[in-house]
């Protein structure tokens, strides 16, 4: 699955970058082309001032990026925007983390070692709860791999950007804090998968049922923002779960809603998870064990 | 009995919805012993076990190990027990060692060693590495009792363990629970609804009917002694032996008779100065089936033989 993931992260990267490629043919590019080659050989010559060479220098490189990220593709390709943009790739972490929390618990109780695991000298909640250790430690792996493989696919496919890129494109990008803002968005990113899982998890466990919770969690998942804006008609939108789950939504756009912050969110979240871990506690430390 | 119960079970009761399953149990097993726990399907047996085992909670009453109370203190009293509840379900894609591994892991100083010791005991050694989707029922069985010695408990909980095994494998089984009761001291717990299969194993048989337990037998204590005698014709035989001041009771071709040994040669001749025709007289051992029989009535084992 890990494996999956990792190819899937490189494959898709590889074909964004092939994709921005077959854009570049223009005539304009032809254009820069040809006077980057006039630049070129101006600076072959052997008679320049330190200060003539410079300039061109700067003027030779100021080329060669307009070329590699041509303006007709619009928002420019770098390394370093794909990795600030990884977590979008996340969404297939939620999903595989969606279908192991469906199935950790529920499984045990299909397959009928559930009476193998409780009848221990271990509480309950104890097995409970290194069960839903094991979910968001996989949520956590798989979330890293994906980060580690978009930076690997950044580097193999992508040029990095120069002071001058940033510049003429205006990317508010900077080397020293675009490593840390691409942890953020990631460890949100996390957040949002982990909350996911748990509601799966929370279904898988009173339910007693993988297929079950697969289900409903994906289909949450899918029409959970068709929800939202559904409810919001009557101003309650907001208090949906999945309303909230997209935590990214404050750093990089504008809020989902207007009137939502951070902080609100948080709570949010912080009150479903409670919400979710209750169930599945009470329901799997209070039922009798009959499978 | 002077010894100090392993397990006793107080007042244990169960309702499900309306329906009293198990009925005020009170039950004490020793160390060394065999209890059979004998019952036509339905009776409760799972339940009671499940309960025994922190499966399912007690309606009312309690389950004590060595004395600790499971309701108060559950970790520590089921450290001592081994359990296996119904088929031993296990996880089919590792093979029977990371099964055994991870069993282990819920148990304080299981060793790599006694893993492995354990798994000599059941004789897996040579398929321990595969996996468990390609066992036999019967090897399943074997890794299940694995696991469940896995912590040297001094209490062993068996529910319907000979399901799926073929003779051979019950006899195996039988010499090896003997061999851990009377080496270890293990106190065994088997439960059943074949009186053949538990009477050759157990020492002790607790009846359960209905979720009641209506009888508990000591299979050391010395039997009544019976007779089975066949002769002709059927009236004048019975008008003989009821004149003798025997219990007659009908059975085949004849009656059993409850008569000491001593007895047998004046009655035999009796029987021929009447000119009765005399075809058998032979000792005749109550089985427990038909001590069973005579006391859940007869009907319920009926459905456990259907089953
Ligand atoms: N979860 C349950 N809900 C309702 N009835 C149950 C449940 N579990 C068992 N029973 C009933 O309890 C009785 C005893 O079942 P069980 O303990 O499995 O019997 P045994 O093991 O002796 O065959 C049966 O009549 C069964 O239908
Ligand atoms: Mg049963």
């Amino acid at each position: 699955m890990a494996i999956m993931l990792a190819v899937i992260v490189l494959g898709f990267l590889g074909m964004t970058r092939l994709s921005t490629e077959m854009m570049d043919n223009t005539g304009w590019t032809e254009d820069l082309k040809n006077e980057l080659a006039g630049v070129e050989a101006e600076l072959a010559s052997p008679d320049l001032t330190e200060e003539e060479r410079e300039q061109l220098e700067m003027e030779k490189q100021g080329l060669e990026e307009s070329i590699v990220y041509s303006i007709e593709a619009g928002e420019p390709e770098v390394r370093e925007s794909v990795i600030t943009e990884g977590y979008g790739i996340t969404a297939l972490v939620t999903l595989l983390t969606i279908i192991a929390a469906s199935g950790i618990v529920a499984t045990e109780f299909s397959q009928g070692t559930i009476k193998m695991l409780l009848s221990r000298p271990v509480k309950r909640w104890k097995v409970l709860a290194s069960k839903y250790a094991a979910v968001l430690l996989f949520c956590l792996l798989l979330t890293t791999l994906t980060f580690v493989m978009t930076v690997i696919g950044a580097f193999l496919f992508f040029p990095g950007s120069t002071e001058s890129t940033f510049m003429f494109y205006h990317i508010e990008l900077t080397t020293t804090s675009f490593w840390g803002m691409a942890l953020y968005l990631m460890f949100l990113a996390f957040i949002n998968s982990a909350v996911v899982a748990t509601l799966a998890f929370a279904i898988g466990t009173i339910f007693r049922s993988t297929s079950l919770a697969i289900g409903i969690s994906l289909f949450l998942y899918f029409t959970g923002l068709l929800v939202v804006m559904f409810l919001e008609k009557y101003g309650i939108g907001k208090y949906v779960l999945f309303a909230n789950t997209n935590l990214t939504n404050y750093v990089t756009d504008s809020p989902l809603l207007s009137g939502m912050t951070m902080p609100f969110s948080i709570v949010m979240l912080v009150v479903y998870v409670a919400i979710f871990l209750g169930f599945s506690f009470w329901s799997f430390t209070k039922r009798d064990v009959a499978a | 009995m002077e010894l100090k119960p392993v397990v006793e079970l107080r007042d244990l009761s169960k309702t499900i919805g309306a329906k009293k399953i198990i009925d005020d149990l009170n039950l004490s097993l020793y160390p060394g012993q065999i209890t059979g726990f004998l019952g036509p399907n339905g009776a409760g047996k799972t339940t009671t076990i499940r309960m025994m085992v922190g499966l399912m909670e007690p309606t009312g009453g309690d389950v004590f190990i060595e004395g600790v109370s499971l309701a108060e203190n559950f970790e520590e009293g089921l450290s001592k027990v081994g359990v296996i509840v119904e088929n031993p379900e296990m996880y089919k894609f590792m093979s029977g060692y990371k099964n055994l591994e991870h069993f282990a892991r819920m148990h304080d100083g299981v060793t790599k060693e006694r893993i492995d010791e354990v798994i000599a005991q059941v004789g897996m050694q040579n398929r321990i590495h595969e996996k468990v989707s390609t066992y036999s029922l019967g090897m399943r069985q074997r890794l299940g009792l694995a696991q469940a010695l896995l912590h040297r408990p001094k209490f062993l909980i068996l529910d319907e363990p000979t399901n799926g095994l073929d003779p051979a494998g019950i006899r195996e089984f039988r010499m090896y629970l003997r061999k851990i009761a009377e080496e270890d001291g293990v106190s065994i717990f088997v439960s059943s609804h074949m009186l053949s299969e538990i009477e050759l194993m157990c020492d002790r048989i607790a009846v359960i009917q209905n979720g009641r337990l209506i009888d508990i037998q000591d299979m050391s204590a010395t039997q009544e002694s019976h007779y089975y005698i066949e002769a002709r014709p059927l009236d004048a035989t019975e008008t003989l032996l009821t004149a003798e001041g025997f219990t007659v009771e009908s059975f085949k071709e004849g009656f059993i008779v409850n008569a000491e040994k001593e007895q047998i040669p004046a009655l035999m001749q009796k029987m021929t100065t009447q000119e009765l025709q005399l075809f058998a007289v032979q000792p005749h051992r109550k089985t427990l089936e038909d001590q069973f029989l005579e006391m859940t009535g007869g009907g319920q084992i009926a459905e456990a033989h259907t089953k």
